[in-house]
């Protein structure tokens, strides 16, 4: 029985020389670039996306808003902390 | 300041007899040099450009400051390895350019091993895993953060370092830490990954940026090492990291053509392996790992 398209999360690490994504995929993070070009329009560094690779081939792909929103509080709530935190006394 | 041409094949004689130790070990000498014992000698500075494939890493050693700027790939093991065979055992500045997994790969894997006196970052709010777990390494530590600025500057040691760049407000990820330090006469210039409108932006603010060695911006990328930009640092030689066959053709061939045409040198990792400059302060050596496959 056809079980359709295997999605996975994922998550723009950056973007190089204007041409490819690098996208870390599934909670491994498994390194895969991808032409920029088969990305949603407006996807950018630090955009979550859920992903089907057929083999290597990113075979489809959509915008996680909702992912992309909750990483994003998580990471400046905790930079926040360390923000507050600030540089450790000068032992002179 | 006045620039220092840097003198090759002639090493401090307390690196000889190290240097007849790495000979009986088998070490590729190039140059007429090779890599010797890289901890800190009394009265220099050791700076290795470790060889992490498409990734950044270099470890800074004087005596009173061992610095590290950059960490490697997220999906590689290979950093902390190549500290301890340089004998880190601490570091009093831990600065990650910027949040890209290649850049802070194994930030988190340094900061739960080795004691970490305070880690400079960007302050770019990326959405990682990997930044996640660097945070929450950081957090449990017991290390200083600090966000610094444009102009900002700090002795570690020996070492005088002054921050070239990012100015509030950070315009993207690639508007990133950039730092100059010196030892003596003898400067090094990081650009992380910052691109060519990153680049003039330092020239703009009217800091030095006169460096004797250069690490190329984004692995030798054409984004980056604008034209303007290298002959206002002018640089003795330039290093770059990239991994070997990697995805995206770096270097650029139009940045080599660059360098080529200005007289600069080049050392890449991708090549050379780890690529280690030694300073007095008044000159420097350069050693690398291998010698140049066929």
């Amino acid at each position: 029985m056809d079980q359709g398209p295997r999605w996975e999360q994922a998550v723009v690490d950056r973007l190089v020389d204007g041409r490819w994504a690098v996208l870390l995929v599934g909670s491994d993070e498994r390194e895969q670039v991808v032409e920029l070009a088969c990305l949603p329009p407006g996807v950018e560094a630090g955009s979550w996306l859920k992903v089907h690779f057929d083999g290597h081939r990113l075979a489809a792909v959509q915008r996680d808003e909702e992912a992309t929103a909750e990483a994003a509080a998580h990471i400046r709530q905790k930079l926040e902390q360390l923000r507050r935190r600030g540089r450790r006394p000068d032992p002179s | 300041m006045d620039a220092v041409r840097g003198r090759r094949r002639r090493l401090p004689v307390a690196f000889l007899s190290l240097l007849m130790v790495l000979v009986l070990a088998g070490c590729t000498l190039v140059d007429g040099a090779g890599l010797p014992d890289p901890q800190p000698l009394a009265g220099h500075l050791v700076v290795s450009y470790l060889d992490v494939g498409q990734g950044d890493a270099s470890l800074l050693q004087a005596e009173g400051c061992t610095m590290l700027i950059d960490t490697g790939r997220h999906d590689r093991q290979d950093l902390l390895p190549l500290l301890q065979q340089a004998g880190v055992t601490a570091l009093d500045v831990l600065v990650l350019t910027h949040p890209h997994a290649d850049h802070i790969g194994q930030a988190a894997r340094v900061l739960r091993t080795l004691p970490v006196a305070e880690v400079w970052m960007s302050g770019w709010e990326h959405t990682t895993a990997t930044f996640e777990r660097t945070l929450d390494a950081l957090l449990d530590s017991e290390a200083g953060y600090w966000e610094p600025r444009t102009g900002d500057t700090h002795r570690c040691g020996p070492l005088f370092i002054q921050i070239l760049n990012p100015s509030e407000p950070l315009t993207d990820i690639h508007d990133n830490l950039a730092l100059r330090v010196s030892f003596g006469q003898v400067a090094f210039l990081w650009t992380g990954d910052a691109e060519t409108r990153h680049e003039e932006a330092m020239l703009a603010t009217g800091l030095p940026v006169v460096a004797q060695v250069l690490q190329l911006g984004h692995h030798g990328s054409r984004t980056s090492s604008g034209e303007r930009f290298l002959q206002a640092v002018d640089p003795s030689v330039a290093v770059y990291s990239a991994g070997r066959d990697n995805d995206y053709g770096h270097p650029h061939r139009e940045v080599m053509e660059r360098l080529e045409a200005l007289g600069i040198p080049v050392y890449g990792t991708d090549v050379y392996g780890t690529i280690r400059v030694i300073t007095d302060g008044r000159s420097w050596t350069i050693e690398t790992e291998r010698e140049p496959g066929p």
